[in-house]
């Protein structure tokens, strides 16, 4: 051990905040040191000085003079009312977490959803490629055209939510669509 | 040199050469006290939550039974900022007044006394601040006469020729010199004799913060003290 780090020990080892093999790496050190041993005596005499003060006697009768004095205040500057501050600490955890789940409920509700049974990242189906054929191409009607057309062309949807759309149109006017064959 | 810190300093549980042969002995005994210092913890951490929760329940004879309880510990405390008399009163009511209208925020699975140590050193950091704003500057000689004239007046050692109670001054004189951060972690070190572990809870800051601003109060501390020629 060099100096330099067994000076900074040693604060540590007069706290016994040392394990044990550091501490008798301090001690050997400070065994063979003058420089260290005199740093170590000059910290020894600084706490013998600070141990001076240790001691403060409480006068007899300043304790219960003090408790009088401070129900006296107490009473004069108006004592909480605790039932105001009870720990509420429970109850907004309670308050924060059920407004989150409502949040997370209505925005879950108002999300356009994914058709249950498609892969927005797969695609339509060829059922619905060819519904989509036949709707651009006139053969149905004209109301389903113009939604359909409307919305798919929208740059502000994905194409989940277009596909989320064109299944609600398509449940909505089933009537309207005929049946369909794919070609093998 | 090694019987002085063996004498001083062992660590609980450490063994002597001289008595290795009861290790075993030794560290039972270590174990039972360490049991028994943990448990004692846990009874006063209970007796002061249920004084607490009492106090909040509008019992103020629990609070009074706190006040009774850590009153000297928060008095010597203010008293090794302040050191004035005069003004102890007044800021012991401040802190116990501040403690209880605080005591819902109290987290019952701290301890209340480091709770406390917390509220009292704040209150005289801020003390010492605005004391330190209303002295004018240390360069000022009036100010210097000030301080030197409280000064134990030898240029000898102080084992040599201070009395106690010049001793007392010698060390006051120092610790006033002190930043009031470095006084406060000195204070609850030194003479209140906090644990690291509790003076992180009652400085609110990690163990690392705890060892480096203790070292550094520290070393300034003895630099003012060498200064002085009082080590």
């Amino acid at each position: 051990m060099d100096c330099r780090t067994c000076i900074e020990l040693l604060n540590d080892y007069l706290d016994g905040e040392l394990d044990g093999t550091r501490f008798a790496e301090v001690e050997h050190h400070v065994d063979r040191c003058p420089e260290c041993k005199a740093e170590l005596d000059r910290l020894v005499k600084m706490r013998d000085l600070m141990a001076e003060l240790k001691t403060v006697e409480v006068p007899e009768g300043e304790r219960e003079a003090f408790i009088d004095a401070l129900r006296a205040r107490l009473e004069t500057e108006g004592i909480p009312d605790f039932s105001k501050h009870k720990d509420l600490r429970p109850a907004l955890v309670f308050a924060i977490a059920a407004v989150l789940i409502l949040i997370a409920v209505v925005a879950y509700g108002r999300r356009p959803q994914p058709p249950p049974f498609i892969d927005p990242a797969v695609g339509l189906t060829p059922i619905e490629n060819a519904m989509v054929d036949r709707v651009i191409a006139g053969s149905l009607d004209d109301h389903v055209l113009a939604t359909n057309m409307e919305f798919m062309s929208d740059p502000g949807l994905t194409s989940g939510q277009a596909l989320a759309v064109w299944k609600v149109i398509k449940e909505t006017h089933s009537d309207l669509f005929e049946p369909y064959e794919p070609d093998e | 040199m090694r019987g002085f810190a063996a004498l001083r300093f062992v660590k609980p549980g450490r063994i002597s050469p001289a008595c290795e042969g009861q290790s075993e002995v030794v560290d039972k005994e270590t174990r039972i006290a360490r049991r028994e210092t943990a448990d004692e913890a846990l009874a006063v951490r209970s007796r002061d939550s249920r004084l607490v929760s009492r106090t909040i329940g509008g019992d103020e004879e629990a609070f009074e039974d706190l006040v009774r309880l850590y009153y000297d510990r928060i008095r010597a405390l203010v008293f090794h900022h302040l050191h004035r008399e005069d003004e102890l009163d007044d800021a012991l009511q401040d802190i116990f007044l501040k403690a209880y209208q605080a005591l819902p925020r109290f987290r019952k699975r701290s301890n209340f006394y480091t709770w406390l140590y917390r509220i009292a050193s704040n209150y005289c950091i801020d003390r010492l601040r605005k004391r330190r704003l209303e002295l004018v500057s240390l360069d000022d000689d009036d100010t210097r006469d000030s301080i030197e004239a409280r000064l134990p007046n030898s240029s000898q050692s102080p084992e040599e020729s201070f009395t106690s109670s010049e001793k007392v001054a010698l060390v006051r004189t120092a610790l006033g010199m002190l930043d009031p951060l470095f006084q406060n972690i000195i204070v609850l070190r030194e003479l209140e004799g906090l644990s690291y572990d509790e003076l992180a809870e009652s400085l609110d800051i990690g163990m690392g913060t705890v060892k480096s601003r203790l070292a550094r109060a520290r070393t300034e501390l003895k630099k003012i003290l060498e200064d002085m020629d009082a080590i």
